[in-house]
């Protein structure tokens, strides 16, 4: 343990406040999403399953030990996507925070099965995410199969999206993985307004146009 | 009346406008001994006797009298809308919408319909006329809605994406039994406690 009881309850607060913004930010629905914190190479600070944020402490907050995420401490029960946040920062010495959620836009390519390509992004949004957004092989909530889809997808990149599930981002401070959060949201809803401009041969975006599209193609 | 519970009706029809979920003929109901506590676009939070319903809660009466739900919203998001003027079912497009929603969200004809739909479900669509959803809470009900919104944004906006990936419907009644028997429980229990139930 090299960290101090002041640092630990200062990145408590990261986790609890980051919780909070993510459902204020709308960039979740419900208790669906989890995050990590680092505390040093070892261990890592998670939210716990189940709970939604605002009704959670920063004492909820359980230490979870990177190498092995089957070990945990203090808090509550920890998120059974733990391992996911674990393995990334184990390999991955850069990273310190992640950020697992269900942004509406995000979810969209992600029950798509679609990849976002670097030509939806400008030079800043690329550097920012990585590249191009990959998707990961889709697999059960909580299971080796979804973790390891994750990962490969996240190789070289800051964010992926989790087939039929949502996204996973990474930063290096809690800060900049919600950077990187709210730019992979914007760039997906530009995208899809794009796309529907060029399907229906409108000279601009509405949500009517897309409602309107969807119904002649999909409607009884 | 129940302060708590009444102050919890209005929150929960309030945070509609609050989470974009919102729309015309929106109403937010919780059952309660004799009847139910009951809130539409006037924010008035009225008690309404079993049996002397009228209008918008009248759809609220019949699926307490057909389900064992405790809260019922009745809202009309726009991506939700947009599917129930579609007159189409929305699949299992992402896996929350199988946890939270079920397998599949159904459009039914009317009312009355809705009523039915829902003894076994906890959501449907009505055609031209919004989605209902249920709860053991009043936060289970919102939360499908929101959720119901999200897979509905999903199903829409990836008509320009050539489609979705649908989950396999065993997969998702499996995801939707752990939701429901495990997942939720905690929540549930608390949120009780903290709408006043």
């Amino acid at each position: 343990m090299s960290w101090t009881k002041e640092e630990e309850i200062k990145l408590r607060q990261v986790v609890k406040d980051s919780g909070v913004k993510l459902l204020k930010e709308n960039l979740v629905q419900g208790t669906w999403g989890n995050m990590a914190q680092r505390l040093d190479s070892e261990y890592m600070l998670v939210t716990p399953t189940g709970l939604d944020y605002e009704a959670l402490s920063p004492e909820d907050m359980p230490v979870v030990s990177i190498a092995d995420p089957s070990i945990w401490k203090d808090g509550k029960k920890p998120t059974s996507e733990r391992k996911i946040h674990a393995y990334l920062m184990l390999n991955r010495p850069e990273i310190n925070a992640t950020i697992h959620s269900h942004p509406y836009y995000g979810s969209i390519f992600a029950s798509a099965r679609k990849e976002l390509p670097e030509e939806a992004m400008t030079e800043e949004e690329k550097k920012l995410l990585g590249g191009s957004v990959r998707v990961g092989a889709y697999g059960l909530p909580g299971t080796k199969k979804l973790k390891e889809g994750t990962v490969k997808a996240m190789e070289g990149r800051n964010a992926c999206f989790m087939a039929n599930h949502g996204v996973f981002c990474a930063g290096r401070d809690m800060e900049e993985a919600f950077e990187i959060i709210r730019c992979l949201e914007r760039v997906c809803k530009r995208y899809i307004e794009q796309l529907t401009v060029k399907a229906t041969g409108a000279k601009e975006y509405s949500d009517e146009l897309l409602f309107d599209y969807f119904i002649k193609k999909c409607g009884k | 009346m129940n302060e708590k519970l009444k102050a919890s009706v209005l929150q929960y029809f309030d945070r509609l406008r609050e989470y974009g979920l919102h729309g015309e003929g929106d109403s937010v109901s919780v059952r309660t001994d004799g009847g139910m506590l009951f809130v539409d676009n006037s924010r008035e939070v009225k008690f309404v006797k079993t049996g002397e319903a009228k209008g918008e809660a009248a759809l609220h009466e019949g699926v307490y009298a057909r389900t064992d739900a405790a809260a019922v919203v009745h809202a009309h998001p726009d991506y939700v809308s947009a599917v129930a003027k579609a007159g189409v079912t929305i699949p299992a497009v992402i896996d929350d919408m199988a946890q939270i929603v079920g397998p599949t969200c159904r459009t039914v004809g009317g009312k009355d319909a809705a009523a039915m739909e829902l003894k076994k479900r906890n959501s449907c669509l009505i055609k031209g006329d919004g989605a209902v959803t249920t709860g053991r809470t009043l936060n289970e009900a919102f939360t499908c809605m929101m959720v119901l919104q999200k897979a509905a944004i999903c199903f829409v906006s990836a008509s320009v994406l050539g489609g979705n990936v649908v989950i396999n419907g065993l997969e998702a009644r499996l995801m939707r039994f752990v939701y429901k028997k495990k997942y939720s429980k905690i929540n549930t229990e608390n949120n009780m406690e903290r709408e006043g139930k």
